[in-house]
């Protein structure tokens, strides 16, 4: 089947006075139409720039996709024109942000800012347009009538709601959820994650969930990859992930979770700090954090290898594996 | 909102009394003398006397500070009081001081709609334009001339101004009157030209606020035309801080009209403030000063309701305490 | 040496050499402020560069020389052959000489009118934010009255009543600005009074005047200082209004202003008598607006880029 989204080496730097982060660094990833994909990892591993990335969303001039390619259901994103990709956005590719009370624009209504969205990709006449508004209010348990109300009228929960019916709006082939109930209240995430997984069923949306949250992966997705200083770590699918972690970050993300089948003392948290993305290490990024750090992983960056369709980035698997191969 | 509104008019109560009992104080304490004046350097001490009680002015602060504002009976000196726009006439040229007052200020308001016109047609574009071409070439040249506009003297400004096109080049007369068309070019742009550095400055800033913003980045990722983002967007947000600021300047405009009134001889509130201060003619100055702050305050009230309009976040709200944008405060 | 004092004094060194790396990166703060500096050395050494009778004494003889021109002055008992660097005013005055003796006199003006602001604006705010209450209320609706006034206004007004002076022009122009003061400060002081460390400083027992000094002082220097320096300018600005008019400083007395309002009828003949003075204020205007813009962008860490 082909894939809806393929990602090949990326690289995204961000780059200042005289610092050069390197935010994404020689990242493959791809998605199968239909699948839900968790993305996972810490803060600042570059998860968010990864989906802006795929948007070709990277704002020049302090950040630029210096290398690697994205093709969206065959067609290369980064060589698209600016109205190829206006596009593509809000209509093939939908994203929703981590915080519902800055995402609306709080001087136009939430039915304009649907509409407009409609109006713009799907070809409707005004009325039309807000008449999909309106029932795309009612799908995520909005009352159509609430249309005309502005933003800060509308809870943390219920705002979210809006932001995904306007993802929604055009029937996305692919939705970006970035960390979409981190903001939220645990009770309403648990609602709004509902409402998101019916529509997502009901559309077959495929969906790149990013997260920091394993909980959430569990619940939600088909397959998972770690993300981990710009890089996908490790990569399978839930039983594959969740069954036996490959990666000894994964494993500490793992290992720093509350479990109450098992009488744990303590929580075990990964040691350090993530590396300081302008002075990345040579070998392994994740090695001076790594308990299972060996010479090798000092001296060379490890390349992706295969245990049997369970895709991990890790010198520890070089014998078992086989040779190392690109996803 | 009508709550709010009444609210607002009633707290402006306080603000215009005291507005009077400053400038009526500073009057009082300002070594001149009146009945020296009306009588000239020759009169004896006898009449100064009886000059002095029929202008009520051998009365405690007290006493004609109330006479001020509530009236003041006699036949040649008497007035209603300035609660009933009534303070009598001037020293000067024995007109009614409201008369010319209301006869004047229309001038004034032609200069100063004018300047703050000009001001916001040329100032927001060109705000907007250096916003989302931010560190071009462009943006540095604007910048470079906002900051002239902000700095120069405006006395100066005018002088240059006749200086060039008046004296040399023979384009615009030097004075200026309110019938004729020509002659308030040269006036409006010197009065406007501060306030459009002001509200190009502000433009801007509030343009580069709004686009780090996530509801920015929203609309793009819905797809929208970049025409689409910056004027429907972003502008209606970044304009909220830019009228609060253009209202300001308005009344801002009224006052500091005297000095262009007064280098283009212009008939209006600010000359004839100025000529009444020169003169000592106490009445003239209460009441321009007064009405000045009037309209003033007046003024600033009416921004706060248009910002009502504009900003739906306070439109709701309103008689409650609302929250300035971050933009209005900082990067000013 | 107390360690404390000298972690103190550390700390502060290196906060100010991280301040100055911000500042010094922007080349149009820097320019402007070797500018006011050199102004200012002007200001102080203008009786070395022009004596002050010198300038202030007629010569009708030499009345409107151009630029560089020279002329002989009867001054003090005898002729002497002077130049005229940038040429003479309607009564033979040097001109340079009197921009030289009105930098001092607007150096002043700028400098303590902001000062006194400051000092009675400061506290005003600090009251009106810490104390709250009938305080606050009295300060504000005070404040608010003066705000009701256009700025120009108020002082033009307050000159007009207190007579031209030298110290009354001071006091108008700090009238004016008090209002913003204490707005900044109270503004400021609201923030920052219910902030933890304020709070953590109140529970091992500080009062109040060490809490506004030590804890809450630190917090709000760098808007007043970048309103400070914006002032300065602004004050300069007034100052020579208000003497244009002929509501300050009045002649022979050289002030930038006063030498626009008597070369007003001259520019024609004359035009240094326009452009002289006037690119003078300006470039002092601009420059302090230059630099507080500076300060401003390295003051405030939200903005570092």
């Amino acid at each position: 089947m082909e894939k809806i989204l393929e990602i090949k080496d990326l690289e995204v730097r961000y780059y200042s006075d005289r610092k050069t982060v390197r935010a994404v660094n020689g990242l493959d990833l791809d998605l199968s139409p239909g699948k839900v994909l968790g993305l996972v990892g810490e803060t600042g591993a570059g998860k968010t720039t990864l989906a802006l990335s795929i948007l070709n969303m990277i704002r020049a001039p302090q950040g630029k996709i210096e290398a690697g390619s994205i093709s969206f259901a065959g067609k290369d994103v980064l060589s698209m024109s600016k109205h190829e990709l206006r596009d593509m956005r809000g209509k093939d590719v939908a994203m929703i942000f981590q915080d519902p009370m800055t995402a609306l624009n709080p001087v136009l209504s939430v039915g304009e800012q649907i509409a407009e969205t409609v109006l713009k990709h799907e070809g409707l006449t005004k009325d039309q347009a807000w008449k999909r508004a309106e029932e795309m209010l009612l799908t995520v348990g909005i009352p159509a009538e609430r249309s005309k109300d502005y933003p800060h009228q509308f809870s943390g929960g219920m705002k979210q709601r809006v932001v995904i019916a306007l993802a929604l709006a055009c029937n996305p082939k692919l939705l970006l959820a970035d960390e979409p109930t981190t903001a939220l209240d645990v009770t309403i995430q648990a609602q709004v994650l509902d409402l998101m997984r019916t529509l997502i069923r009901d559309n077959g949306t495929s969906v790149l969930f990013i997260t920091h949250s394993l909980g959430l992966v569990a619940e939600n997705c088909d397959e998972v990859a770690t993300m981990y200083a710009g890089e996908i770590v490790e990569y399978g699918t839930i039983d594959q992930v969740f069954g036996k972690a490959l990666h000894p970050y994964t494993q500490g993300l793992f290992g720093s979770l509350p479990d109450l089948s098992e009488a744990t003392k303590r929580l075990k948290p990964i040691p350090g700090l993530m590396p300081d993305p302008t002075a990345l290490p040579a070998g392994c990024f994740f090695e001076p954090r790594c308990p299972y750090a060996m010479e090798v992983c000092k001296a060379a960056h490890p390349k992706d290898i295969d245990v049997g369709g369970h895709l991990v980035k890790c010198h520890l698997f070089d014998k078992e594996g086989g040779a190392g191969r690109k996803a | 909102m009508s709550k709010y509104l009444l609210r607002r008019i009633f707290m402006l109560v306080p603000v215009l009394f005291g507005v009077t009992l400053i400038v009526f104080g500073l009057l009082y304490i300002t070594p001149s003398d009146p009945a020296q004046m009306m009588l000239g350097p020759n009169a004896t001490p006898a009449a100064y006397t009886q000059m002095k009680a029929d202008m009520g002015l051998d009365k405690p602060f007290v006493v004609q500070y109330i006479r001020f504002l509530f009236g003041y009976q006699h036949p040649i000196f008497g007035y209603k009081g300035l609660l009933f726009g009534d303070l009598g006439r001037s020293y000067i040229s024995n007109r009614n001081v409201f008369e010319l007052i209301l006869s004047s200020f229309p001038n004034t308001l032609i200069l100063a709609a004018g300047a703050l016109f000009l001001a916001l047609v040329i100032g927001v574009p060109i705000g907007i334009l250096s916003a989302t071409r931010h560190y071009s070439a462009w943006d540095m040249v604007f910048t470079v001339f906002a900051l002239l506009g902000a700095s120069m003297p405006v006395f100066w400004a005018a002088m240059v101004l006749i200086y060039t096109f008046a004296n040399n080049l023979r384009i615009f007369p030097a004075m200026s009157n309110p019938r004729d068309f020509m002659s308030l070019v040269l006036p409006i742009v010197t009065l406007s030209m501060y306030s459009m550095a002001i509200i190009m400055r502000m433009t801007r800033s509030s343009m580069l606020d709004v686009m780090e913003q996530d509801y920015i980045r929203t609309a793009r990722v819905k797809g929208m035309d970049e025409k689409v983002v910056i004027f429907k967007h972003a502008l209606r947000n970044a304009l909220i801080p830019v009228v609060t600021v253009a209202g300001l300047q308005f009344g801002q405009l009224l006052g500091g009209a005297v000095l262009t009134e007064k280098i283009f001889s212009y008939p209006g509130l600010g000359s004839i403030m100025v000529d009444a201060i020169y003169q000592k003619d106490t009445p003239q100055i209460l009441g321009s000063v007064c009405f000045i702050a009037l309209t003033f305050t007046i003024i600033n009230l009416l921004v706060d309701i248009l910002y009502g309009f504009i900003d739906p976040r306070i439109k709701s709200t309103f008689g409650r305490k609302k929250a300035k944008p971050a933009a209005a405060r900082s990067r000013a | 040496m107390n360690p404390n004092l000298q972690r103190f004094l550390k700390r502060s060194a290196r906060n100010f050499g991280q301040f100055w790396r911000q500042l010094s990166r922007n080349k149009l703060a820097v320019v402007s402020l070797a500018m006011v500096i050199a102004f200012g050395l002007v200001a102080i050494f203008a009786d070395l560069l022009y004596e002050y009778d010198f300038v202030t004494s007629n010569s009708l003889e030499n009345a409107l020389l151009k630029p560089g021109e020279s002329g002989i002055v009867y001054y003090q008992e005898k002729d002497i052959e002077h130049t005229y660097i940038l040429g003479s005013d309607n009564y033979g005055r040097d001109i340079l000489g009197r921009l030289v003796h009105g930098a001092r006199v607007s150096m002043i003006i700028g400098f303590a009118t902001v000062a006194i602001a400051i000092l009675i604006g400061g506290v005003l705010g600090a009251i009106a934010g810490y104390k709250g209450g009938l305080f606050d209320t009295l300060i504000m609706r005070a404040t608010d009255i003066l705000l009701s006034i256009p700025t120009i206004l108020l002082a033009i007004a307050i000159v007009a009543a207190l007579g031209n002076s030298f110290f009354n022009l001071l006091i108008a122009i700090a009238t004016s600005m008090i209002p913003g003061y204490i707005r900044i400060v109270r503004a400021s002081i609201i923030q920052v009074k219910d902030q933890e460390f304020v709070e953590a400083a109140r529970c091992i027992g500080a009062g109040d005047l060490r809490i506004v000094l030590r804890h809450i002082l630190p917090n709000i220097t760098s808007p007043i200082i970048v309103q400070a320096t914006l002032n300065v300018g602004s004050a300069i600005n007034w100052a020579a209004s208000l003497s244009f008019l002929g509501l300050g400083i009045l002649p022979p007395k050289p002030e930038w202003g006063n030498m626009l309002s008597e070369a007003r009828e001259f520019i024609q003949y004359a035009p240094h008598l326009l452009f002289a003075p006037g690119i003078t204020i300006l470039l002092t205007v601009l420059a302090y607006n230059l630099i507080g813009d500076g300060l401003r962008d390295a003051l405030d860490p939200k903005l570092k880029r």
